[in-house]
């Protein structure tokens, strides 16, 4: 049996190595992940962060060109009507984006309970319900939001797509990281909001505590097999 | 201005006050541009990178908790997150890095410790009780944004013993900043 103590060391080395920087991307996507759900792992990092920052004399100060408040300036003021608080205007607001996934979630909560059904097993012996896994996908940059639902019984992984798309000429791939594993591909993010992916034979039962995540890469995927472009968005895989 | 001046404009950014967030672009944007240079060792890409710094600050004020450590340990985080990131996504390890193995304790250094434990304070204090090359690599990690690949060519060590060397050195740190 793994006791608190067990589970807090790795995860604080873990913590350490995100904040000096020196993680492999798709474990460093992974934990990032992690973080904006585990409020543990946020003070482990923010001991890390706040610590390292005692170096910080180290940066001697280097001034910026003026032209780089002038482009901030441009993004954040750009229609004088946003000139006051972030958050106004629903349209610019990441509030109302979470919002909004956050309902997607719920309705796609609503639809896996109708969509897996709870069978009654032979002889009345209770139900029998099968695995369902939803992942709530976003990144760093709030571009791109994607929820996916995967049911273990068929082997489909239902897409859906709340912000972002691929720019012409490109493809976002579908990845599944398992525990420190490299990332497998699970296929291509279908075209428009909401589409299926079939998934691999081999990987219908690597979803428990599974990180799912998604790259740009050119159009048809990877030609490697490895993420090549950068990861957008990720999210860990939740039973429900 | 003191850590608390800087406090109080990212609460005021939180607000959307413009005119706090110039004040605090005037206050920080040297420290975390030279954050930047010095991970991305780039100037173009470093100006680009600032500006997605400061556009995310002013999305983001109103995540900011007061906490014991400095408000610049905040700011200095997003720059540095955003700037690793940049590098990361551009050039993915090549090559597999060693999983996690044992971490028990290798023989420490009494007279390191000895002059360690004198009047220093912090992470210079416990990166001083670090041997020299580990408490280099973590320095170098933090400062110029070194990768493992990187460490192990300049430690001369191979790249997959690399993870194992570094992570017995944080966890040593770790103790010595919990003491």
């Amino acid at each position: 049996m793994t006791t608190e103590d067990d589970i807090k060391e790795p995860d604080d080395i873990l913590a350490a190595e995100y904040v000096l920087g020196v993680l492999p991307h798709a474990e460093r996507v992974a934990f990032a992940a992690r973080l904006s759900s585990e409020a543990s792992l946020r003070a482990r990092v923010q001991f890390w962060e706040g610590h390292f920052a005692e170096l910080e004399d180290e940066f001697a100060p280097v001034s910026p060109p003026s032209r780089v408040f002038s482009g901030i300036e441009a993004e954040i003021f750009a229609s004088g009507a946003r000139s006051s608080a972030p958050t106004s205007g629903w349209w610019g607001s990441v509030g109302f984006w979470r919002g909004l996934s956050a309902i997607s979630l719920v309705a796609l909560v609503i639809l896996a309970g109708l969509y897996s059904g709870i069978i009654a097993g032979p002889g009345g012996s209770g139900p029998i319900v099968a695995p369902v896994f939803v992942a709530e996908l976003s990144g760093e940059s709030d571009e791109v939001e994607l929820v996916t639902l995967y049911d273990a019984r068929s082997g489909i992984l239902k897409v859906s797509r709340v912000k972002g798309a691929p720019a012409a000429g490109r493809s976002f791939e579908l990845w599944l990281i398992e525990g420190g594993n490299d990332p497998v591909s699970l296929g291509l993010v279908p075209t428009g909001d909401r589409g299926e992916v079939t998934v691999p034979e081999a990987l219908r039962d690597k979803f428990s505590e599974a990180i799912i995540a998604i790259s740009d890469e050119p159009e048809g995927g990877s030609p490697t097999g490895k993420a090549t472009g950068p990861v957008l968005a990720a999210g860990k895989a939740i039973e429900i | 201005m003191t850590a608390n001046d800087i406090s109080l404009l990212i609460s005021r950014v939180a607000l959307g006050n413009r005119e706090a967030f110039t004040d605090l672009y005037s206050a920080t944007s040297s420290k975390l541009f030279a954050v930047c240079l010095r991970i991305l060792n780039n100037r173009a890409e470093a100006e680009d990178a600032l500006q997605e710094i400061y556009v995310k600050i002013w999305r983001d004020a109103s995540k900011y908790a007061p906490s014991d450590f400095s408000p610049m340990s905040w700011l200095i985080a997003i720059a540095r997150n955003h700037s690793i990131d940049k590098i990361r996504a551009s050039k993915p390890a090549a090559v597999d890095i060693d999983e996690m193995t044992d971490l028990s304790d290798e023989a420490a250094d009494p007279e390191k410790e000895a002059i360690a434990s004198s009047d220093r304070r912090g992470i210079d204090r416990c990166l001083n009780e670090l041997p020299d090359t580990r408490a280099a690599a973590i320095r170098g990690a933090y400062l110029e944004g070194y990768s493992y690949q990187e460490l192990a060519e300049q430690q001369n060590i191979p790249l997959n013993t690399i993870r194992t060397w570094l992570r017995r050195g944080l966890l040593k740190l770790k103790e010595c900043l919990e003491r």
